[in-house]
């Protein structure tokens, strides 16, 4: 029971640790609060959906997080730009955004629930006679691979220094000859396409309509809301902490209750920390 | 970056207005389309002021957008498809109908609304409509206020025999009664039950938990999930380390796809722990896919596999005039029944004024393609013939066994107390 506990938890953590780290991203590096964030998980999911029949699930996979984070970027041109370090515009644009992008799935592609295939059935065993399924084995390495990839990347390479500098002070960064426009412009491509990927990889095992986005959203809010906005290390934490929570609760006893007892920890973490929103940043 | 840092209890109150905002705009929308929905849906009124004699006004209420209209729009055209063959054939008496379509879009608020410009306004004969059972308890009141008629086409929990409504599909105890017997004596004893966590699977787990202890069966577990949700991995795990003979299943909508998809990556074999649906009819199925669909039970009154020459004919109607793409179900085809047994009520009754057509319904008969001849009782509810079937690996299911017809019973004594069984029909609302 507990090892199934365990493996539950970070499958349900590592969900929510791929669609909150894009969510936490975008708001480290520009102060803006996505709520399209769902919907660029559904488009990953669709992207993922349409796919994979033509060049094979694991393929669909990685062109993803390319082609939704290319919407973003043409996104953050069109609109995000005029949004930065303004929660509250930013929360009504994205909000309107995510109308638009839902409606126009809803119109290309239609209503129905869409079918995707699990690119791989097996279980793998985690000892005392349990088994696990593949898939979800999958996720849980992928989360971890990716979070783990976007920290070194940002602590070590040149542009994550960058990213880190605007984060900072995008006013000085700028006085340093940085191109803020374009760091910001490539930190909401890389946080609608880890989306993206978040939205490819969960296909397999969810059901895939326009409107699948807002359960994502609520979930990488909660972590993000816990973890503080910006820090990648407390989101992969947050994620694993509030999904072994769920599965605690959910396993044993119940679905229904496992959330009610989420949301009010969460509920009372928040209101005992006291603490500013932000953590250090990125 | 910005100097002002807002805090953790700032952005959480932020997040709170702007939730408020969603659920603001969100019925705003919804009021915006139903508006667009009546003016182009109702041209008819001005030709039926004037010759209201000479048609007889049929209201079709489904949700044409939202979340629901998967499944309703294709009740719309199946009951479209059958008011045009009425027509052609010359109408009820020389009169022809002339339907009032209306898109509640979803939305339990505009049903209303809706239901109340069908039976105030256009004084339509009776309507054919509602799907979610919140819909119907929704307008309950309007159609009993207006002593107007509801013909309402799809199966349901039952609990209920309002003298306004003619439940036309099946109700509980006919859906399950038979569909329990053969599973306990042929699936095994030891049954896991899930289930949405709303009226309708509430009570059909209540129900089949009664008749499979009635059995002899133990109900290990009656587990719900939050409408919404699509990660049933907490439940896989409880059900694989519980190890059941079989799962009974009311997961509706979106989640069922999940739900059979985890279940196959669980490493679960419809060969060794069996599902048993109550609410997944070939159109949730189709997006399960065949692989994860294969083996799967679902009990109903139609399946679109049935061999019957009148059967055939439905299915190649509705597809030569509204495409292939899904599947035909048992809504829609008690939508298509619905509207036949409308026009032998009006028949009998020999005038098209609702009190004349509730006072004809209790025995009229209609043909249900691929099901056969179905009556309705003194209890406003139709006798149906169950077939329980099992999905192929088109996603369609073929039938297995077919049951004896069984007569309806909203109030089956299994979970109504004898003192509780009101006299039917009666009035729900007051």
């Amino acid at each position: 029971m507990l090892v199934q506990i365990a493996a539950q938890g970070l499958s349900v953590g590592a969900v929510l640790a791929l669609s909150a780290l894009g969510l936490t991203i975008v708001y480290g590096v520009m102060g803006v609060v996505n709520l399209a964030h769902g919907e660029f998980v559904m488009l990953g999911a669709y992207a993922m959906t349409l796919l994979s029949p033509l060049i094979g699930p694991w393929a669909a996979i990685a062109l993803a997080p390319l082609i939704v984070g290319a919407i973003g970027l043409v996104v953050d041109r069109a609109l995000i730009r005029w949004l930065y370090h303004d929660p509250v515009k930013s929360m009504l644009g994205t909000f309107g955004l995510a109308i638009v992008i839902r409606q126009l799935v809803l119109i290309v592609e239609g209503p129905q629930l869409r079918y995707v295939g699990l690119p791989l059935t097996g279980a793998v065993s985690l000892g005392f006679g349990q088994t696990f399924p593949l898939w979800r084995v999958v996720l849980i390495a992928a989360a971890v691979v990716v979070g783990i990839g976007m920290a070194i990347w940002l602590a070590r390479s040149a542009t994550g220094l960058k990213v880190r500098t605007t984060t900072v002070d995008a006013d000085v960064a700028q006085s340093l000859g940085m191109n803020v426009g374009r760091v910001n412009a490539l930190a909401f491509a890389i946080g609608t396409g880890l989306a993206g990927l978040a939205g490819a990889l969960v296909a397999p095992l969810d059901s895939v309509y326009p409107n699948m986005g807002l359960s994502y959203l609520v979930g990488a809010f909660l972590v993000v809301i816990l973890a503080g906005l910006g820090s990648i290390r407390n989101a992969l934490g947050w994620a694993a902490g509030v999904g072994l929570l769920t599965a605690a609760v959910a396993v044993p006893a119940d679905d229904v209750l496992a959330q009610v007892v989420v949301w009010s920890v969460a509920l009372a973490i928040v209101a005992l920390r006291r603490q500013p929103l932000v953590a250090s940043r990125v | 970056m910005t100097s002002l840092q807002p805090t953790r209890r700032e952005v959480l109150k932020r997040a709170g207005a702007a939730a408020v905002g969603t659920t603001a705009v969100g019925s705003l929308l919804a009021a915006c389309g139903s508006t667009g929905a009546s003016t182009t849906t109702s041209a008819t009124n001005a030709a039926a002021t004037t010759g209201a004699s000479d048609t007889i006004k049929v209201g079709v209420l489904f949700s044409l957008s939202g979340d629901l209209s998967i499944a309703e729009t294709s009740m719309k055209n199946a009951t479209m498809l059958a008011i045009d063959e009425i027509n052609a054939r010359g109408g009820i008496g020389g009169r022809k109908i002339e339907p009032v379509v209306e898109d509640y879009a979803s939305d339990f608020s505009v049903v209303v609304q809706k239901a109340r410009k069908l039976v105030n306004d256009d004084r339509v004969a009776a309507t054919i409509g509602c799907y979610a059972s919140a819909s119907r308890k929704a307008v309950l009141p309007v159609y009993e206020q207006g002593n107007a008629v509801l013909l309402y086409p799809t199966f349901y929990e039952g609990l209920e025999c309002s003298t306004n409504v003619i439940y036309t599909s099946l109700v509980a105890n006919q859906h399950l009664t038979d569909t329990t017997n053969w599973m306990v004596k042929n699936a095994g004893k030891k049954i896991y039950m899930v289930g949405s966590d709303y009226v309708g699977p509430q009570t059909y787990n209540a129900i089949v938990k009664k008749l499979a202890e009635q059995q002899g069966a133990t109900v290990i577990a009656n587990r719900f999930f939050p409408l919404t949700q699509t990660e049933f991995g907490s439940a896989l795990s409880d059900i694989k380390a519980a190890k059941p003979d079989l799962i009974w299943n009311t997961i509706v909508g979106a989640g069922i796809p999940a739900f059979l998809k985890q279940y196959q990556a669980a490493g679960f074999t419809p060969e060794k722990t069996p599902i048993f649906s109550g609410i997944c009819t070939e159109q949730e199925l189709a997006a399960v896919g065949g692989a994860a669909a294969k083996g799967h039970w679902f009990p109903a009154s139609y399946f679109e596999t049935t061999r019957t020459p009148d059967n055939k004919t439905f299915v190649q109607r509705y597809q030569e005039r509204y495409g292939s793409a899904q599947p035909t179900n048992m809504p829609m085809q008690a939508s298509y029944t619905s509207a036949y047994l409308l026009a032998a009520a009006i028949e009998k009754a020999g005038e098209a004024t609702p009190a004349a057509i509730l006072n004809a319904f209790p025995g009229v008969s209609a043909h249900a393609p691929g099901e056969g001849t179905v009556t309705v009782k003194p209890n406003h509810h139709t006798t149906h013939t169950v077939s329980l079937g099992r999905a192929n690996d088109r996603a369609l299911y073929d039938v297995v066994v077919r049951f004896a017809p069984r007569d309806p019973d909203p109030f089956p004594p299994s979970i109504v107390p004898a003192s509780k069984i009101p006299s039917c029909p009666r009035r729900e609302a007051s």
